[in-house]
């Protein structure tokens, strides 16, 4: 069951990139324990305000409702955003705001959830997907527990992100 | 052309009107609203766009209140509407149709699915 959802992540992931970014990507499954371990020095839980910083995390979040209830969480470090927005909109790094990196967290996440849900039969397939959540910082290990729940790396051109599927 | 994109994502804005141009659709005017609230209010105060291409999910009045709203007030008759959305459900293409949808474009998209979708019913449009 668990080596499915992961080959349907993968499989979400890599028709993402491929489509919205022109990338590759390789993937490494990691136990969920060590998910809030990405970014040590933030708050496990509390979305932080402020100005965001180039330097640090995005995650951004999107919920299932209906059929499927759960989320999908991608988190990643300000670099990593900041490349992924530079690729998708066509502008020179030095001209993505850390507000286009969240924005881009977010229409990740949500595309990502959608390829995924999308595999599955029409009843789930049918579930609803909400518009994304973007915290600053990393928040990806919530309370909550879930019957399948798991967390796996991707690897792109030098840069890396966490992608954390759970649902009942 | 001008074009109408409702999306909430500054960058999905962005993107889509990147894939218009790679798509070879001559855009010379970009209007944006970043949800269906705003999207009535750019065609309440502008001359009507060419098409439309909406988001379905995003905060406030959504896509299909959008689409519902427009028809209503009968803002932009003349101007086909695709949704373009990570929302692939039946149920969710069929309300979007019923609610005058001309097209439905699924995220992630290429530039060319946006021109084998979009070009043929603007040339529809336009000759009729």
């Amino acid at each position: 069951m668990q080596e499915d959802l992961i080959r349907q992540l993968d499989e979400a992931v890599t028709e993402v990139f491929a489509v919205m970014l022109n990338l590759a990507c390789t993937s490494e499954p990691v136990p969920v324990q060590t998910t809030h371990e990405y970014h040590p020095s933030s708050d496990p839980t509390t979305p932080q305000s402020g100005e965001p910083d180039r330097d640090g995390c995005f995650t951004a979040s999107v919920l299932f409702s209906g059929p499927l209830q759960g989320r999908c969480c991608i988190q990643m470090e300000g670099r990593t955003a900041t490349e992924l927005t530079s690729n998708m909109m066509g502008m020179a790094p030095c001209e993505i705001s850390p507000d286009l990196c969240a924005d881009t967290a977010g229409e990740l996440c949500n595309m990502i959830a959608g390829c995924w849900k999308k595999r599955h039969p029409k009843d789930l397939a049918a579930s609803h997907l909400s518009c994304p959540i973007v915290n600053l910082g990393c928040c990806s290990n919530d309370a909550a527990t879930f019957r399948e729940d798991v967390t796996v790396l991707y690897r792109f051109d030098g840069h890396h992100l966490t992608l954390r599927l759970a649902f009942n | 052309m001008r074009a109408l994109i409702v999306d909430d994502s500054p960058v999905m804005r962005k993107v889509v009107e990147r894939a218009l141009r790679h798509a070879g659709i001559e855009i010379s005017e970009v209007l944006q609203a970043g949800n269906g609230t705003e999207a009535l209010e750019v065609l309440r105060n502008n001359p009507a766009p060419d098409f439309i291409l909406s988001d379905i999910n995003m905060p406030g009045m959504d896509g299909l209140q959008f689409l519902e709203q427009r028809r209503a007030e009968n803002l932009a008759p003349d101007a086909p509407v695709f949704m373009i959305t990570t929302e692939s459900s039946a149920p969710l293409v069929l309300r979007a149709i019923a609610a005058g949808a001309r097209g439905y474009i699924c995220k992630p998209f290429t530039p060319e699915q946006i021109r084998v979708r979009v070009v043929p019913l603007l040339v529809r449009a336009l000759a009729s």
